[in-house]
């Protein structure tokens, strides 16, 4: 018997993974997470959005199981179609991350490697390059890429598993503004085509409501959930989207949300 | 009057950084050679004391031979001692890496092998082990601890991200060694080969010179010191100056291989475009 979780849609569907009061206090005493409840629902794309240093990262670590709760709890969906385990989980760090000494191709190839498949992993790996826009980089090294081609190698390298679940740390947040747009339209091409849960780690209001089906504000160090919207405007977004009333309109409404989140006091 | 392309330019500049570097270092060289002939002739010293450049390549030219064999004993205690020391501290490195305990209990003496001088080391060696091999054992001893201590610390370099995404991915032990320590470690492998090449050398020179006064012996430092007995000034420059090439050679190719396992990925082989 699994509790509901309570959803502003009302919509019956079983969450993939939900955090229960997730708290985290690190070795020095910093208290990141206090009471976070959190349910990832299939097929949506998820965004957590709060000020720098509000455990949002933390709490993405907690989901991929990088990272271990001091309070509270993680659980996974056993529904038949649901379940997710942890080997179909993908992640895309803050950097790209890729290791210097291999080619894309084998920086692609590694978590197949690492999971002890054979060696005809060939078509896979070119597969998820191509998906990217990298085929003809193949076997380029990562210092001869530019900074938002390192990134796509990295997103390729997490859809090689074909993963259900896609965490996404702050990916862009090193690009500038057109490569930045530029990624976040082929992603959302992506998570269409692919039909992936993807939770979104961001401190940009614009890149959040661009993307996501839905944002949850964090409220700053100790990080919890201080609201959620649901960004209602159908997919496909493209550039005409971006200057839209519509998307004004709901990036004003998600700062103001923002703005409040960080001025948020916690109760004594 | 100057039209032309900065592209020619820069080119032009690049050739002509090239060949300073070659023939910078050349011509101190001639330079040096000429000034020690030019001394040596005006003054009229008497080889017993400093023999010319000229009179010092006929030595090496006479007694070819014999410093030949030399070379060859010295080179092969180096490159013997070399290897050894390559596969012990990057080993010992690895070892003490999977295992705290293991680095515990033997980084100190580690430490103490180092920090205790070989010169102080080696009479003491004589004694215990044949000649040959306490020569060897001296040059492992000097050389195999910068092998350690880069390897160690190359192994604690690794990317945190990386490392969580190996973590990630249910990486065994042995895959986060094979595929992720070791190729991050690699540059500071390289680094401390280029240092034990020379040090096994000095390791191989130091025992030489201790076992030559035991009066065992025939490497090239065993040359120089006998050669000083005899008072052949010459031959104790010739035998110096082959000890010294060998040096170079080594640190030559080392740098070489390091420049071509590195060149495509690492910041340090990187051609700086500006």
């Amino acid at each position: 018997m699994r509790a509901t979780i309570p959803m502003t849609d009302g919509s019956p569907v079983p969450p993939i993974v939900a955090l229960r009061g997730v708290g985290k206090t690190f070795g020095n005493g910093v208290v990141a997470l206090e009471g976070l409840d959190l349910a990832v629902r299939p097929g949506e794309f998820l965004t957590l959005l709060g000020p720098s240093g509000c455990g949002k990262s933390t709490a993405l670590r907690i989901i991929a199981g990088l990272s271990e709760p001091t309070r509270g709890e993680v659980e996974w969906s056993d529904a038949a179609e649901g379940a997710v385990s942890r080997d179909q989980i993908g992640f895309v760090f803050q950097e790209p991350t890729l290791m210097p000494w291999a080619t894309v191709a084998a920086n692609v190839r590694l978590p197949l490697r690492l999971a002890g498949m054979p060696a005809d992993v060939g078509a896979r790996v070119a597969a998820s390059l191509e998906r990217v826009g990298l085929a003809s980089f193949a076997n380029a090294y990562p210092r001869e890429l530019s900074g938002g081609m390192k990134m796509r190698a990295s997103i390729a390298r997490a859809l090689v598993t074909e993963p259900k679940l896609l965490l996404m740390d702050e990916p862009f947040a090193a690009l500038d503004e057109i490569t930045r747009f530029r990624l976040n339209g082929d992603l959302l091409a992506l998570w269409q085509s692919l039909r992936k849960t993807v939770v979104f780690v961001t401190h940009s209001v614009f890149e959040s409501v661009f993307l996501s089906s839905r944002i949850i504000v964090m409220t700053p160090r100790p990080g919890r959930v201080f609201k959620e919207l649901v960004i209602a405007a159908t997919y496909p977004r493209d550039e005409r989207f971006r200057t839209s009333a519509e998307y004004a309109g709901l990036c004003r409404m998600t700062s103001q949300a923002l703005a409040a989140a960080i001025a948020w006091e916690k109760p004594a | 009057m100057s039209a032309r392309p900065a592209s020619d330019d820069r080119q032009g500049r690049w050739v002509l950084d090239r060949a300073a570097r070659i023939l910078m270092p050349v011509a101190v060289l001639l330079l040096v050679v000429l000034a020690w002939a030019t001394v040596v002739h005006v003054y009229a010293i008497p080889p017993y004391v400093l023999p010319g450049p000229r009179r010092v390549l006929e030595t090496m030219w006479a007694d070819w031979d014999l410093l030949r064999d030399s070379l060859l004993v010295t080179l092969v205690t180096t490159l013997e001692g070399f290897a050894l020391a390559l596969a012990g501290g990057v080993g010992l490195a690895i070892l003490f890496n999977q295992s705290r305990l293991l680095e515990y209990s033997l980084y100190p003496y580690a430490v103490i092998l180092q920090v205790t001088p070989i010169v102080a080391i080696a009479p003491l060696l004589l004694i215990y082990l044949p000649q040959p091999v306490a020569v060897l054992a001296c040059a492992w001893i000097v050389a195999f601890f910068p092998l350690l201590a880069n390897t160690t610390l190359g192994l604690n370099s690794v990317d945190r991200n990386l490392a969580d995404l190996f973590a990630l991915y249910g990486a065994s032990r042995a895959q986060v060694l094979w595929r992720l320590k070791l190729p991050s470690a690699t540059p500071y492998i390289l680094g401390g080969m280029k240092i034990a090449g020379g040090l096994s050398l000095i390791g191989a020179v130091v025992a030489e010179i201790a076992a030559g006064s035991a009066g065992a012996g025939s490497g090239l430092a065993y040359r120089i010191a006998e050669s000083g007995y005899r008072l052949n000034i010459p031959r104790m420059f010739a035998a110096l100056v082959l000890l010294s090439a060998t040096g170079i050679v080594m640190f030559f190719v080392l740098s070489l291989f390091s420049y071509l396992v590195l060149r495509r990925w690492h910041e340090s082989a990187l051609a700086r475009d500006r």
